[in-house]
């Protein structure tokens, strides 16, 4: 999540770009990161939850 | 993607708001044009038929855009070209309203009672009478009193109603985001260049992922 090399990539070039629209462009990609990791979670969660319905008892 | 910004503000030089969406629209490659009386109308027919997705973008006033577009609508949008020939239709319409008002201000029960979507529906209607396909409104609420990082989030989501298929998928934005890295890509110094080219291939194996991850969910669904 917020500690992912891409967020936390992404973030330090949005503070280190010297150009506003650059900075804004790794601003934004840094969000979408999170919502992607969010995502991902969710998604396994959701594998995990259904496989120990169906499966483990 | 060949997109029209049809700018009606009366103050456009004073609108730090407009001045800022402007940075956006360049970088997207949007066609950026402020609307000025008196209007040819050959060139603004012209400018409508080159283009393939229209934004009229305004500050709303008294619940409707500035004179000059209604203006503009009344000259330029002729029952011949419009209504007869066709001449939009299969084209897109899209709003970038902005407004004073807070977002939460436009529902039912708060302040102004009404949604924006229901205060822009003479838009929707003319849209659908000629033949437009209507996209989902971009709203603009407080710029001035939105903090730097709201302004960069704003930035970016305009250049993407600009140039994404609308309503715009997740998946999609995904893919805008690793476009945008690879052309960052090409014209980088050397010492960045490795940097950004990870974030590209990081971003496309976290999609991937996601999308693998999305079609085990699925089958598991649809075989309970």
């Amino acid at each position: 999540m917020a500690d992912s090399w891409l967020y936390q990539t992404a973030q330090q070039l949005a503070q280190t770009s010297s150009d506003y629209e650059e900075r804004a462009f790794f601003q934004a990609l840094s969000q979408l990161a999170l919502e992607q990791e969010k995502r991902i979670e969710q998604a396994q969660g959701e594998i995990d939850g259904r496989s120990w319905d169906e499966q483990a008892w | 993607m060949q997109t029209l910004i049809i700018v009606a503000h009366p103050q456009l030089a004073e609108s730090s708001t407009q001045q800022f969406l402007r940075q956006g629209a360049n970088l997207a490659d949007a066609t950026w044009r402020p609307l000025q009386a008196p209007f040819t109308l050959a060139t603004e027919q012209a400018k409508l038929l080159s283009a393939e997705r229209i934004i009229w973008q305004f500050p709303l006033y008294w619940y409707s855009a500035p004179a000059i577009l209604k203006s503009w609508q009344d000259q330029v949008l002729t029952s011949e070209f419009a209504l007869r020939q066709q001449s939009l239709a299969g084209k897109e319409l899209g709003i970038v309203v902005t407004t004073d008002t807070k977002a939460s201000a436009y529902q039912s029960g708060a302040a102004e009672q009404f949604t924006l979507a229901e205060l822009l529906r003479p838009y929707q209607a003319l849209a659908n009478k000629l033949g437009l396909r209507w996209l989902p409104p971009f709203a603009i609420h407080q710029f001035k009193y939105q903090t730097e990082i709201q302004q960069q989030q704003l930035l970016i989501d305009y250049q993407q109603y600009l140039t994404l298929p609308q309503p715009a998928t997740f998946e999609q934005r995904q893919q805008w985001f690793e476009q945008r890295l690879q052309q960052m890509t090409t014209r980088a110094p050397a010492m960045q260049k490795e940097t950004l080219q990870l974030l590209g291939e990081q971003l496309a194996t976290n999609r991937d992922n996601l999308a693998e991850l999305r079609w085990t969910v699925e089958q598991m669904r649809e075989d309970e």
